[in-house]
């Protein structure tokens, strides 16, 4: 059973082929995977842009695993998650994967299946509801920090009036 | 009182099926499964993490598409805004407000020589 830490895949060149060719046998729901592609060098945008190509093709679910990119490029604009060290990726998932002992085969076996429970729901049942959801908190946050800024701002008036008075 | 020896002939019937030469067998190498609960514990935040995603896009998602609530609450935020809004405007309307005296000098600065 493998433990579900962050698998590394060192893309070998920016070229569409090589990326789908690397790309399409990976498992992206069993693990957290990370695309090296700081070794390519000034060839790391076309390299961002034909990854981001290969999974508008072959849409990919973000859960349970996501998948990070570890270059530097500051052109790119698209939506996968870019680091530059491996430090700067989430510390969940930083760990030196070993053989499990009886206790922790048993826990693995339950994340097994958890993990198939949620590959195995459908993404167009909740998350059109999910996007809806976040659009709107987006929208409440901007409007509460609006009352903030002109609260403040009332409260600067008060005062000011208290000290006339 | 029987005096116990060690001398060879004790092991007299059993020689032959001792070899003293045949090598022991080699320990088996151990693999490293010593836990620090360093992957216990992370197998078990991970079971909880997989848990309360389910739990999100089962339960909750389905309650927030039956019991949406974020077209009210987006109402009333609005609503307060505009309260606050028009209360600020009310203030900064009067005579002595610090909007008003900085405007008034301001241009008198500016229109007076």
């Amino acid at each position: 059973m493998v433990l579900p830490s962050y698998k590394n895949i060192v893309i070998n060149s920016s070229k569409k082929e090589t990326i789908y060719n690397q790309l399409s046998p990976v498992k992206w729901s069993e693990s957290p995977m990370v695309l090296t592609i700081n070794h390519l060098e000034e060839n790391q945008l076309e390299a961002l842009e034909n990854i981001d190509l290969f999974f508008e093709e072959r849409p990919r679910k973000d859960l349970p695993y996501s998948v990070y990119i570890l270059g530097i490029c500051d052109e790119y604009t698209g939506q996968l998650y870019l680091a530059s060290e491996v430090s700067k990726l989430p510390k969940f998932f930083n760990f030196k994967s070993r053989a499990l002992n009886a206790k922790e085969n048993n826990m693995m076996k339950k994340v097994i299946l958890k993990r198939a429970n949620l590959t195995n729901l459908r993404s167009s049942e909740y998350q059109p509801t999910l996007n809806s959801y976040a659009k709107n908190h987006r929208k409440i946050s901007q409007i509460n920090k609006e009352i903030y800024y002109f609260s403040q701002i009332k409260l600067g008036l008060e005062k000011d009036n208290g000290k006339k008075n | 009182m029987v005096k116990k020896t060690d001398t060879p002939d004790d092991m007299i019937g059993f020689k032959d099926f001792i070899d003293p030469e045949a090598p022991l067998p080699k320990a088996r190498p151990k693999r490293d499964t010593s836990s620090g609960h360093e992957i216990l514990t992370f197998l078990e935040r991970e079971s909880t993490r997989l848990s309360k995603i389910i739990t999100l896009c089962e339960e909750k998602s389905f309650n927030l598409k039956r019991f949406p609530q974020s077209g009210k609450i987006n109402e009333l935020a609005q609503e307060q805004l505009d309260q606050l809004k028009s209360d600020m405007i009310q203030r900064l309307r009067t005579k002595d407000s610090p909007l008003t005296l900085n405007i008034k000098e301001l241009l008198e600065n500016h229109f007076s020589s």
